[in-house]
């Protein structure tokens, strides 16, 4: 997958109205179903068969389910199409989220209860208790589905074998380790890399062998966890290693790590070269809004210099994805500009959002992509391609 | 020796107050039924907490160990999200404008410390170092208030959360740190104080934090090596506020695993007096393994 500046996107977007309140059994209003005839419309999407099913507002089978399921899917995928990305996704319309849809699909995890992440906002916790095993591998039938009618080469994101250990608790490699001795602080630590390796080598791994068997070329392995523990990057790359195992030659690899502290990667990531061929961070959160290609205007970038001393295409975060403000094209050629100076090579820079659009609204992360998509153009003209 | 069991830090909503917490935010349900899932909460941490010396409230509404000092005082805003140490929670920065005391200590007292003699609150180092705009001093002093106010209202046991110091181990900064906790502990008359560490070894910085003019030094013996601290010598007048049971795992704690630890620090340290509680906030958990954890406390015998 060589492309100068190609240009896509990073995992989620929002689920519509429609397909939220259909799933979750709460009655559709007017509004909802105007939104899908106009989505409809606007993607040229065929929307009879789908707001025949809307139309009964509530109380909808299996069947009616997955199909709404499968028409928020279509139209994200032609949203992604139309804002021209060159690489596409239907936004997680599949899943629930990144952390409690794969945990469910892994024998040995119970759920306890939720914990608070901040403020009022909090996630389900699950705890290993017993060995761990993949139930069957969960993005195939995604894949299979989004693959049927998309345009362009897909790319699925799953979440990676550091994080799911991360966000959950063990109750299983850490049994009878006692407290208060340097034997068992060294336990914890052996066990800790157990637990990362075996959900990299008996739950990724076939994840992602399963997804290449279904013919999947492009996948992004999201670590938003990876820098939580800086003492334990070293295990989060080895499990990298082993979720990819030798597929590393027969995929594209994507790494997605954001709203971290990139620094505390830096030697290590060197162990992941020729493993992941992209990675990817956020950017565009930490930057001005200035256009020009100044370090003072393009504050947000300046871990780029370390990361392009590595071999790794860099995936460039161009659109802030917290916020409404649609960015310029101008602004985002500056900053594929700025970052090209140091990346030197335009087919080892790639651009995307800082992360997955599913804070925004449709209007508003397809304006953001529409914009994304203009100022690669403009730059891709400014260096003569 | 004496031995106590307690509370740690934030304790985890119920998950019917998850549930109000979140309707509210989406308009779905009042204050007043909000204030009642709070209320069901508090009814709960009492009963958890029946027979305990030491009752706190466990900080429920309080969004992060640092947010209700942003109230405290005449002008601060609450910032962006930043990662809680090495765990998947977040707080937000506080950016301190002007920390002159506002008039309604009365009022902020009541909303944030709802019942019980246990008062937990940041230590000036980490009120300090989670802000912006206000030096250790300043923070200690903002805290001197609020101890001084909560122990003439019946608060005899004052836990202050340091988990900044060990973790970065910051020696430079002790002085200033001793000088806010002598302050703190001025106000605080003949309450118990505790400067509670956790998140990291506490060897390292021992002998200076049981110089501090503390009543107790708190450690979290899961990161931290009981013979460590024996060989930095613990040598000293002052309690054990003794994290021994993980809160940031949901594995339960049986006896083969803690009776061991026990044992090394009552022989070992020898401390003043010991508090047996969790390694860091209860929050980490689900309620209802939190709750859990509490029962295999109170099963440890003594005094609690």
């Amino acid at each position: 997958m060589r492309k100068p500046l190609l240009a896509h996107e990073i995992g989620s977007l929002a689920k519509p109205n429609w397909r939220v309140k259909a799933i979750s059994g709460r009655p559709l209003s007017d509004e909802d179903l105007k939104e899908a005839r106009r989505w409809g419309e606007f993607l040229d999407v065929e929307t009879d068969e789908l707001l025949s099913i809307l139309g009964r507002r509530r109380n909808f089978t299996r069947e009616e389910k997955d199909r709404i399921v499968y028409y928020s899917s279509l139209m994200a995928v032609r949203l992604l199409e139309k804002a021209g990305l060159d690489v596409v996704y239907d936004g997680e319309q599949h899943r629930v989220e990144m952390y409690e849809y794969p945990i469910k699909r892994i024998e040995g995890f119970e759920f306890y209860g939720h914990v608070r992440s901040f403020d009022n906002k909090y996630y389900r916790k699950a705890a290993l208790v017993g060995p761990m095993k993949l139930k069957y591998p969960y993005h195939v039938e995604e894949f299979r589905r989004i693959n049927s009618f998309a345009r362009k080469p897909v790319k699925i994101p799953i979440t990676g074998a550091y994080t799911l250990v991360d966000w959950s608790f063990d109750e299983y490699y850490m049994k009878d380790i006692e407290i208060g001795t340097r034997r068992g602080l060294e336990r914890r630590k052996e066990a800790r890399r157990q637990f990362i390796s075996d959900m990299a080598r008996n739950v990724i791994y076939p994840n992602l062998k399963a997804l290449y068997d279904e013919g999947a070329r492009v996948l992004q392995i999201d670590e938003p966890a990876a820098t939580t523990k800086p003492a334990e990057v070293p295990d989060f790359v080895r499990g990298t290693v082993e979720s990819v195992g030798d597929l590393r030659d027969r995929v594209f690899f994507a790494m997605h790590i954001c709203f971290s502290d990139y620094s505390v990667l830096f030697p290590h990531i060197e162990g992941l070269q020729g493993i992941i061929h992209e990675m990817h961070f956020e950017y565009a959160n930490r930057d001005s809004r200035e256009p020009g290609r100044t370090e003072r205007e393009r504050i947000g970038y300046g871990i780029l210099k370390e990361l392009a001393r590595y071999d790794f295409i860099v995936g460039l975060g161009v659109i802030d994805v917290h916020t409404d403000f649609i960015e310029p094209p101008e602004l985002v050629r500056d900053r594929i500009l700025y970052a090209l100076e140091i990346v030197k090579d335009p087919e080892r820079l790639y651009v995307a959002p800082d992360c997955g659009l599913r804070t925004r609204t449709w209007d508003v992360a397809f304006q953001k992509l529409r914009n994304m998509v203009e100022g690669r153009n403009m730059a891709l003209r400014e260096i003569g391609l | 020796m004496k031995r106590f069991i307690s509370l740690n830090g934030k304790y985890p909503r119920s998950e019917a107050l998850i549930r109000a917490t979140r309707d509210h935010e989406r308009g779905r349900i009042g204050k007043e039924e909000l204030e009642k899932a709070y209320g069901a909460d508090y009814d709960r941490l009492k009963s958890i907490q029946t027979g305990f010396s030491m009752v706190s409230d466990g900080l429920l509404n309080w969004q992060d160990i640092v947010r209700p000092f942003a109230y405290l005082v005449k002008e601060a805003q609450v910032g962006g999200l930043v990662r809680y140490f090495e765990t998947n929670t977040f707080y937000r920065k506080i950016h301190f404008r002007d920390t002159t005391i506002r008039n309604d200590l009365d009022r902020w007292a009541s909303e944030y410390f709802r019942f019980g003699n246990l008062a937990i609150l940041p230590s000036p180092y980490t009120l300090s170092r989670f802000s912006e705009g206000i030096s250790i001093s300043r923070a200690g002093e903002l805290i001197a208030a609020a101890v001084e106010y909560l122990r003439s209202n019946g608060y005899n046991y004052f836990f202050l959360q340091e988990p900044a110091i060990v973790y970065y181990e910051d020696t430079a900064s002790l002085e200033d740190l001793g000088r806010a906790l002598r302050s703190i502990s001025r106000k605080a008359g003949d309450a118990m104080v505790s400067l509670n560490t956790y998140f990291a070894d506490a060897s390292p910085l021992i002998r200076d934090l049981l110089r501090m003019p503390v009543s107790a030094v708190g450690v979290d013996f899961t990161f931290t090596d009981i013979e460590s601290l024996m060989e930095a010598g613990w040598n000293s007048d002052k309690g054990l506020v003794a994290g021994i049971l993980d809160t940031q795992n949901s594995l339960m704690e049986t006896e083969a695993v803690l009776s061991p630890v026990m044992e090394k620090i009552e022989t070992g340290l020898r401390p003043m007096f010991l508090i047996y509680t969790g390694s860091s906030d209860f929050e980490f958990l689900p309620s209802s393994v939190a709750d859990r954890k509490v029962e295999i406390l109170r099963n440890l015998g003594g005094e609690i």
